[in-house]
């Protein structure tokens, strides 16, 4: 094989033993890479029910054919576990130089099982494998970790790594790259520090092996300039994803209020162009040239990462107006580790919980010093810290049906920052994600404010599954980031040139779009047989705040969203994905995908049609 | 006019008095505009889709703004 290593790496902590294993072509051809190698591994592999919190789950780092070499915005890999937020299939991507020295030291994932009994960290370097004592490193915030890390190794590694929140099991724990990002948002962090391990350092040397490395490299050469040759390069280079702050509260699906608004009085202190103003650097991804890391000075002169989701959930969503204070809260839930996204779900559904009087914590809307408070009790469980870090879902269960409508959430996992009352095909999307209601699998709302927003109509669905296709299905397992296509237009042809040059095999978008089919019947295949009889549409349903209170203010007051609107759009999902009424794959159309093997499995828990 | 596209045409907001009905294109005044591709931009009249092409009386709300990925 050419293009793939060919080889995964198997770690079991719990015995201390290290071994490689070699897989076939038919895994590398059906699956590609990144979430497709991760699910395959978890759904063959992982016990049904197994607490995702105990040394049985398993820990899936991925990289694709595509990953670490020297195309755009390449250096990106995927994390994957049972996610203990959602008790469904959990995964997240991110930045890293990881992502390319996992490649260059041989292989294509990781997989860790079991647990240590101390703390520990992973080092790889080529075909050695070392599993050290991370005992100094314990209880370090993830930019400290690093940097130790660094001083012991050198500087060419690349790192992931988990914070006090990973160490301390928040359900919405991250893994953390400095040079990159954060990924896992479903929990993957917890599911790290629940096996003690607190980083995995790699060093690779070596070359990856590719079909036809001078057309891949002249490709690569045309591609880069092709990026930077955009009419909007520019305009992406200074604001990157903080520009879509502003276009958000202009069609009002900015999170405000815990997502009782879509537009907020104050969001011209908090959006593109101020941060612009405020931004001191950029950095990014490994192999990006379009890097979209705004760095901005915090409350006490550290430098924050501000991007739209961040600064959608951390200002307008909890009442938070000013910039400064929003990088604090940042800068914060990076070091400890924690997902910004639930983060600020959890402090704005607190923030109503208080002003219901659902718990005796007093904590009012914008209250910087309030939210500080809590980011630092969520990572140590300390006080209430311990109720939130379990996420919304848990805290509304405990705290009383009634806040069950606000709790925003699907799937347990909370809601990125886009407020779907007035936007039925987005709603569609986060319903229908894999891992809960995140935008990454198809972000529909630009195209269909384009097309009309009142329509409830086939035409929404096709678009959601379309992009569930190229975002969640090709980009995810050949692991690149997407952005240079979405926020650039740059073709989506080039990646079956990368892939031909890179691998030496032919494959359409088309070939890859069925690839992704497969990895969406099988990852749903995952959940229903964790979730067994429990499973209904309601898992692909938003919270009942979006259909039942309109929104009051802005151009749209009035805009709800409408169940049965919703409830058809659904079922036209699961027709046009050759699933039941339930949200369950026909057993035809695993069949068709070539997953016989999983109809006959998932048999045992369901029943199939 | 919203993000990049605002960029481009050099102001967000302006009101303009026309003499009779002209494309929404032609309102814009951006060199560029033909290397981008329709399908990247979102044309609202008074809050209804419409595209580069539509034609805009005096009075009509005119917001063109950029398809976006959001991350
Ligand atoms: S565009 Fe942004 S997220 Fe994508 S690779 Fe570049 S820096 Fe990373």
């Amino acid at each position: 094989m050419k293009g793939w290593n060919g080889k995964i790496l198997r770690i079991d902590l719990s015995a201390n033993k290290v071994t490689v294993q070699e897989y076939d072509e038919k895994l590398a051809l059906d699956f590609i890479g990144g979430r497709g190698f991760a699910i395959k591994i978890l759904w063959d592999e992982l016990e049904p029910g197994v607490d995702p919190l105990s040394p049985k789950n398993k820990l899936v780092v991925a990289a694709g054919p595509l990953t670490g070499l020297p195309l755009p915005s390449s250096g990106k890999l995927v994390v994957a576990a049972k996610s203990p937020l959602t008790g469904g299939y959990g995964d997240g991507n991110l930045g890293s130089m990881a992502a390319n020295h996992l490649r260059r030291a041989g292989y294509d994932a990781i997989v860790i099982d079991g647990a240590a009994e101390k703390p520990v960290y992973l080092y790889v370097e080529d075909e050695k494998v070392e599993i050290l004592s991370a005992e100094d490193l314990w209880g370090l915030g993830t930019f400290d970790t690093e940097k130790k890390l660094k001083e012991k190794h050198g500087k060419n590694i690349g790192i992931l790594s988990i914070g006090q929140a990973g160490e301390n099991l928040v359900r919405y724990a991250v893994i953390r790259s400095q040079e990159g990002r954060a990924g896992g948002r479903p929990g993957i962090g917890a599911v790290m520090g629940s096996k003690k391990l607190k980083a995995i350092v790699i060093k690779g040397t070596k070359e990856i092996p590719l079909a036809d490395p001078e057309e891949l490299r002249k490709l690569g050469r045309e591609a880069y300039n092709d990026i930077k040759g955009r009419p909007n390069y520019d305009f992406w280079i200074r604001q990157g994803t903080m520009a879509v702050h502003v276009w958000c509260q202009e069609n009002s699906v900015l999170p405000t209020y815990n997502f009782r608004e879509g537009v907020f009085e104050y969001a011209d202190k908090i959006n593109g162009d101020v941060m612009e103003k405020l931004k001191v650097a950029r950095y990014g991804c490994p192999n990006c040239n379009m890097q979209c890391g705004n760095m901005n000075p915090d409350t006490e002169g550290r430098q924050a990462e501000m991007d739209y989701e961040n600064v959608g959930l951390l200002g307008s969503n909890i009442g938070l107006a000013d910039l400064k204070q929003i990088a604090t809260l940042i800068w914060m839930a990076d070091n400890y580790g924690i997902d910004t996204i639930s983060l600020g779900s959890v402090i704005g559904f607190t923030m109503e919980a208080s002003e219901k009087g659902l718990i005796d914590e007093k904590v009012e809307w914008g209250d910087f010093e309030k939210a500080k408070e809590l980011v630092e009790k969520i990572a140590f469980r300390k006080g209430i810290g311990d109720l939130l870090a379990e996420g919304v879902k848990r805290i509304s269960e405990k705290i009383g049906e009634e806040s069950k409508d606000w709790a925003m959430h699907i799937k347990g996992l909370e809601i990125s920052a886009y407020d779907c009352h007035y936007a039925p095909g987005m709603a569609l999307s986060f319903g229908t994600s894999p891992i809960g209601a995140h935008h990454k699998d198809a972000w529909v709302i630009s195209w269909e404010i384009k097309v009309g927003r009142d329509a409830y109509t086939k035409d929404k669905v096709d678009k959601v599954i379309e992009f569930q296709r190229i975002r969640g299905g090709m980009f995810e397992s050949l692991v690149t980031c997407r952005l240079p296509w979405i926020e650039l237009g740059f073709e989506l042809e080039w990646y079956a040139k990368f892939l031909k040059a890179a691998t030496g095999v032919t494959l359409t978008l088309n070939d890859l779009y069925t690839v992704g089919d497969r990895i969406y019947a099988l990852i749903r295949a995952f959940w229903i047989r964790e979730y067994e009889g429990k499973w209904n549409r309601n898992m692909d349903t938003p919270p009942a705040r979006w259909f039942k209170e309109p929104l009051t203010k802005g151009p749209f007051a009035g805009k709800k969203l409408d169940f049965d609107g919703f409830q058809k759009l659904l079922s036209w999902y699961y027709e046009s994905r050759g699933w039941d009424e339930r949200g369950i794959p026909h057993k035809e159309t695993f069949e068709k995908l070539g997953l016989s093997y999983v109809a006959t499995e998932l048999e045992k828990y369901v029943k199939l049609s | 006019m919203i993000g990049w596209i605002a960029d481009l045409a050099k102001f967000k907001e302006k009101e303009i008095k026309i003499e009779f009905p002209i494309k929404v294109k032609e309102l814009l005044n951006i060199k560029e505009i033909d290397e981008i591709d329709e399908e990247r931009i979102i044309v609202l009249i008074n809050g209804k889709p419409a595209t580069l092409e539509t034609k805009v009386k005096n009075n009509d709300n005119v917001v063109v703004m950029p398809v976006i990925g959001g991350g």
